[in-house]
């Protein structure tokens, strides 16, 4: 017999089990190395608006990776009208980031503040709405990313003035990033050797 | 069956339907979600193909479940819901069986 707890904890798990694949994991390494490439095709003379573009590379990935790779194995699912709310309120909280965001960076940027200073500032702003987004989310690993990004963040300004660009990002961004990756890819793995994918005729079935 | 209208608390009462431990993994998890694909119903309870399209059929005979097969792209999928008699069916026996377990132990064995 399951109590109402233990339907929420049944709902918790269907929905969590859509987070087992590793693609988040993966989109935020992803985003960890866009942060060290820029800096590091900035220190080789091509522009920091150009890097920005690679952003587009963790923005565009996990869509298709969930299309290809997660629904033909887990399946798919709808849940109900309160996480579809949650989904909505993730939504404009992603929409308030770039809106807050990406104005101050170009501002910023505009006026020859230094990177690093800039994504400090960044950092402070976007953190707590960063935080709230990961509530909704219930995606509990992505608070230590959003930790671990600030961190970073800060990490590099210290390392700044020891090891100079592109090395101090090479070793804030880059390093972690390669982790997050190789974590992502370890669930990836995992995911599709659990989930293998079956016939099509026998999931068609009932 | 899920016409059942019986207040009390007895083993006898509640359906037998949902009782099955596998067709009950598969209403429960049906009434957290709104809708959910065959395979993922498989994964997450953990059926054979076979074996949960046996239990889903009979719960679509009973009316608890409707299943809805569509075409996504190119591929045939199959998708799960609860009905609306279903969630009534399911919440029923939920209460019937917390009524079974919080009742006095003594009224139970008289009624058995």
């Amino acid at each position: 017999m399951k109590s109402e707890d233990s339907l929420k904890a049944l709902e918790r798990k269907a929905y969590r089990s859509t987070f087992n694949d590793g693609i988040y994991d993966i989109t935020f390494g992803l985003l960890f190395l866009v942060l060290a490439w820029i800096s590091v095709l900035e220190s080789i003379g091509i522009s920091r608006f150009i890097g920005y573009f690679l952003f587009l590379i963790p923005i565009i990935f996990p869509r298709p990776a969930k299309r290809l790779i997660t629904v033909p194995r887990l399946g798919m699912v709808e849940f109900g009208p309160k996480r579809k709310s949650r989904r909505r309120g993730l939504l404009w909280v992603v929409a308030a980031i770039v809106f807050l965001t990406l104005p101050l960076i170009i501002m910023m940027v505009g006026r020859g503040i230094p990177a690093g200073q800039t994504w400090l500032f960044v950092a402070v702003i976007g953190l707590p709405i960063f935080a709230i987004g990961v509530y909704i989310m219930d995606f509990p690993r992505m608070y230590l990313y959003a930790a671990l990004f600030v961190f970073c963040i800060i990490q590099s300004e210290f390392l700044i003035d020891y090891l100079g660009e592109p090395l101090n990002a090479v070793l804030c961004f880059g390093v972690p990033g390669l982790i997050i990756l190789v974590i992502g890819l370890a669930f990836l793995f995992k995911f599709m050797r659990k989930y293998p994918i079956q016939d099509p005729e026998a999931s068609h079935a009932g | 069956m899920p016409d059942d209208k019986i207040a009390g608390g007895t083993l006898s009462e509640v359906d037998r339907l949902i009782h099955e431990p596998a067709r009950y993994n598969i209403m429960a998890l049906l009434y957290v979600v709104a809708k959910a694909e065959f395979l993922f119903v498989q994964n997450q309870i953990g059926l054979t193909p076979g074996n949960l399209s046996a239990h889903v059929s009979k719960l679509e005979a009973a009316g608890y479940v409707a299943v809805e097969k569509k075409f996504v792209g190119k591929m045939p999928r199959t998708f799960l819901s609860l009905t609306a008699r279903g969630r009534e069916a399911f919440e029923d026996y939920r209460r019937k069986m917390k009524d079974l377990f919080t009742s006095p132990l003594e009224t139970r064995s008289d009624s058995d």
